[in-house]
């Protein structure tokens, strides 16, 4: 091979390692401007109008924060509580409504509750997806039945999600009479829900620094096992 | 010089284009949160919190031992199945059929509602709402006389509220059929009781309390009566007292699971197990006491021939029996399926007999019954064969199955399958389309036991009266119905004396009030003023049972040792080979086949998985000319099955062995088409208690050339180093 064919191949290598490299530096740019930015949400829930207009208290909604590990989300139910008789104007209301109605249609009808137990009255109709006549009797996920299949609930995007690897619980932070302003922001003044910038360890570290009443204490909301079990 | 190219701006225009138009399809993979979607409930039940567990105290329904399971539920989704640390019969553990009782609720082939076959046997058809197939029940019940209710063995709040149908209809009793009656003799032993103390009552072994046991091809660590409550029992008897470690020998024909954790297992010639238990007595009789009772007077030299066992083995056994302080004989299945099976069973019980264990703590003992309703026999295979006497007899007009898959697994002999064609209407309750299912008119799926209400009644396993809860841990999936709610919409529907009978508003009001006989037992676990609160009570432990152990009653069993004992010959058709058929103790009677997870465990002594195996000895695999893995013909009177040979040291060279379970024809897709149904071989002849004899059933092997390596978890030489390395 002469020595020009050589460099010439190794120009060609050369530009392809600056392509994946630039490529692999623009996706990750991509990736964190993604992370930091508040994401769509299937229905546009405003927090401003609920928590600064309306006074909800978080615990309305997010009830299990200071009971468990997640402080888990309102139930279709709860939304329609107060939603059923407010007229949907805006698009996020609509939306709203929408799933309200499958939640409906699921249920067989206003008036029928669902739940376990007690006489279970026939659907009439095999949900969708149902194969008459075709190789044999109605079978399989398909066919769940109507009250799981258009009972949808809403899918909300999570906004504060930790890597697999740490063990968050609301509980005891809630229970330490922490805010929840503290750590996800003014979250009366968002529409959409906003992930807090630099979310990060370092975050979580210097708070338990500063709420150690003493060495122990600080040893213990320190160590390794009590965040990463 | 080198000619290289400067980089130019266009250069680096092009790359930056190409750089980004990769990042923008690359960062289509973005950040997890992105793709991560929550979905709360749309209503949440109060007592749920969001990310934990709700537990529910429920019913295993796998087979009729009555296990109680809690239930791991998140969010409306159950994810595991443990044992109910307070419940008598399992004390918390389960065995692998209750955990894959999850894979029966998710089973993707499960049928999802209501269905009218066009033709039986074929696919087509239609679905119907559930008040047509009320009605359809209706229609069926007006036979009358001449409805036949065919139920499973579990001895659940069906069988009851069915019984009391039927007798309302002037219908027959329903009959309680399942694949594991047929290994079990349930008859047999109830028969054989019956004429040692005179209670016709199964027998329940306390292995726990026992010093010495006997067994003659009782399988109680893998499917016999109440495996997991025995399996509990031997590990005490082993390690339970500090003072004293339990010896056990196994006698029968082919080493199974439970034969390989005894002390000594010896391969007893089939059909001459009875021969060998009044043998032993002699022996024991000798040493003792030198009183031999006239049962026992045998020659034992002559026996011990007979049976291909050493007399110095058996004297040794006779030893232990003699001199331990609490022997206990326990009569299986295998020892029993000949044609002198009741004999056998009579011979072993006198055994116990002998040293005078009925009633007492390592004995056999008799449970009493909870006052819900009487206690029904489990069917025989004499019983079958009088129901389809009457099928072919056009006497059974409706019939109504449920809980149980008599088309697979009854022997063909028996011609059950021929029979169903004159009876007019077939219904089948089951959840999954299995073999009997597609030989239905109409399908009207219940729901499976981890969505169903009910209780059962423990029989045997335990030592105190216990009826267990059953209760739904999630929402049903489909669009089923639970059978005891169509039953009682179709009886209210035919109206009259029906309705009358059984005038309940769904299956919850029947059970509160059948439950109610128990509300103020004094000895129960709890009591409650109303039947309400005694529902509540019910549900919240997983069932109701007594507080301490029944009391120890004592027997009168002496009668049968004085009389000589006749254990006739075996008789066996004509064939080489003896057959060794056994529930396989991985997938029970062949309901668990549709659940990967059991198929994918391999069977505990061959390791074995996904398919069916014949069990050869070496001696007899190498003047045969067979290797592991060659495909035999396995031929019988009554038909013949294609398998693979598995080279196993622990049968006799007389004999081979097929585990029972495989060989689906339908049942959904890990079932299907897999294996071999061992039921082909087996005929319609029975013992005198009318228990199937499978042991009389000789076979024929022959070589087809053709070979398909079995899926084994060992290495595929093999433990023995017979098999072929590949």
């Amino acid at each position: 091979m002469t020595k020009a064919k050589r460099s010439g191949l190794l120009s060609v290598a050369l530009r392809v390692a600056g392509v994946v490299l630039a490529a692999l530096v623009l996706w990750g740019a991509m990736w964190v401007y993604q992370s930091q930015k508040p994401p769509a949400q299937p229905v546009q829930f405003n927090h401003q109008r609920h928590v600064q207009d309306l006074g909800m208290s978080c615990l309305y909604c997010h009830s299990n924060a200071q009971r468990g590990v997640s402080a888990g989300l309102p139930s279709l139910t709860k939304c329609m509580a107060c939603h059923n008789s407010i007229k949907p104007k805006t698009a996020a209301e609509k939306r709203l409504h929408e799933f309200a109605a499958r939640q409906e249609q699921g249920r067989g009808g206003p008036g029928q509750e669902p739940g376990p137990g007690g006489p279970r009255q026939g659907r009439g109709q095999a949900g969708p997806g149902h194969a008459a006549g075709q190789g044999g009797p109605p079978a399989g996920r398909g066919m769940l039945r109507p009250y799981v299949m258009q009972n949808e609930p809403i899918p909300w995007v999570p906004v504060a999600m930790q890597p697999d690897f740490v063990y968050f619980s609301h509980r005891p932070h809630v229970n330490a009479g922490i805010a929840c302003e503290t750590c996800h922001g003014e979250v009366g003044q968002m529409t959409v829900a906003e992930p807090i910038k630099d979310q990060n360890m370092g975050w979580c570290l210097s708070c338990h620094k500063n709420m150690a009443n003493d060495a122990e204490h600080f040893v213990k909301l320190s160590d390794c096992a009590t965040c990463h079990k | 010089m080198s000619q290289e190219k400067k980089l130019t701006r266009r250069d680096v225009l092009k790359l930056a284009g190409v750089g980004g138009a990769v990042a923008a399809v690359l960062s289509g993979c973005g950040p997890m949160s992105r793709y991560v979607r929550r979905k709360p409930y749309t209503d949440m039940p109060e007592y749920q919190l969001p990310g934990e567990s709700v537990y529910f105290a429920t019913l295993c329904r796998e087979c009729p031992a009555g296990c109680g399971l809690l239930v791991r539920t998140v969010e409306g989704r159950a994810i595991k199945v443990e044992g109910n640390p307070q419940h008598p019969v399992n004390r918390g553990r389960t065995c692998a059929r209750a955990q894959a009782s999850l894979q029966g609720l998710y089973d993707p082939d499960r049928l999802a509602g209501p269905w009218a076959a066009q033709k039986r046997g074929s696919r087509a058809g239609r679905s119907l709402s559930w008040d047509e197939a009320v009605q359809v029940v209706a229609q069926a019940l007006q036979a009358g006389p001449g409805v036949q209710f065919l139920l499973g063995l579990v001895p659940d709040h069906l069988a009851d509220l069915v019984s009391e149908i039927a007798t309302a209809l002037g219908a027959p009793e329903p009959i309680r059929f399942g694949g594991l009656a047929l290994f079990e003799a349930r008859q047999t032993l109830r028969q054989a009781m019956q004429a040692v103390i005179g209670q016709d009552a199964l027998p329940h072994f306390d292995i726990a309390n026992a010093t010495f046991v006997l067994s003659f091809g009782a399988n109680f660590m893998e499917t016999w009566l109440s495996p997991v409550a025995f399996s509990r029992a031997y590990g005490h008897l082993r390690r339970g007292r500090p003072d004293l470690r339990g010896l056990f020998v196994q006698l029968e024909p082919r080493m199974s699971m439970t034969a390989a954790s005894a002390d000594k297992w010896a391969a007893v010639k089939p059909g001459t197990e009875g021969r060998v238990a009044l043998a032993i007595g002699r022996l024991a009789a000798e040493m003792r006491d030198g009183v031999v009772p006239p049962a026992f007077d045998v020659d034992a030299a002559a026996i011990a021939a007979e049976a291909g066992l050493d007399m110095a083995l058996l004297e040794k056994i006779a030893h232990y029996f003699a001199t331990s302080p609490r022997p206990l004989a326990i009569p299986g299945g295998a020892a029993l399926a000949h044609t002198n099976g009741l004999e056998t069973a009579q011979a072993i019980l006198a055994l116990n007999a002998w040293a005078g264990n009925f009633g007492l703590p390592g004995g056999v003992q008799v449970l009493p019954a909870a006052p819900i309703y009487e206690d029904r026999n489990a069917a025989s295979l004499q019983d079958m064969a009088d129901l389809v006497r009457r099928m072919k007899a056009g006497q059974v007009k409706a019939l109504l199955v449920h809980g149980t898959n008599p088309v697979f697994e009854l022997p063909a002999g028996l011609g059950f399958a021929e029979a169903l064609e004159k009876v007019d209407t077939v219904i089948s309750f089951s959840p999954f389309y299995d073999e009997t299912a597609a030989q239905a008119d109409y399908i009207f799926p219940d729901h499976t036991p981890l969505e169903s209400w009910g209780y059962q009644k423990a029989r045997v396993g335990t030592d105190r009266m216990v009826v267990t809860a059953s209760q739904p841990v999630v929402v049903p999936l489909y669009d089923t119905k639970a059978t005891a709610d169509v039953l009682l919409a179709a009886a209210q529907a035919v109206g009259g004396e029906v309705a009358e009978a059984v005038p309940y508003q769904d299956e919850v009001d029947f059970l509160q009030q059948a439950l109610a006989n128990l509300m103020d037992s004094p000895d129960g676990i709890y009591t409650a003023v109303t039947p309400k609160a005694f529902w509540g009570r019910f549900l919240q432990h997983g069932g109701w049972w007594t507080k301490e152990p029944a009391a120890v009653q004592t027997f009168d069993a002496a009668a049968i040792l004085q009389q000589p004992l006749e254990v006739p010959a075996p008789q066996f058709d004509a064939g080489e080979f003896h057959l060794v058929v056994y529930p396989h103790p991985i997938l029970g009677d062949g309901a668990g086949a549709n659940r990967p997870w059991l198929q994918e465990t391999p069977e505990p002594m061959t390791t074995v998985m996904w398919n069916s195996w014949v069990e050869v000895n070496p001696e007899t695999a190498r003047e045969l000319g067979l290797r592991h893995d060659d495909i035999v013909e396995i031929r019988s009177p009554y038909g013949r099955v294609y398998a693979a040979v598995y080279v196993y040291p622990g049968i006799r060279p007389d004999t081979v062995a097929l585990a029972f379970g495989q060989g689906h024809e339908a049942l959904g897709r890990w079932a299907e088409g897999r294996g071999v149904n061992p039921a082909k071989l087996l005929g319609p002849h029975t013992n005198a208690a009318g228990d199937l004899a499978w042991g009389r059933v000789r076979v024929s092997l022959r070589k087809t050339g053709r070979r398909r390596p079995l899926a084994r978890k060992e290495h595929l030489v093999g433990v023995y180093g017979d098999g072929v390395a590949q």
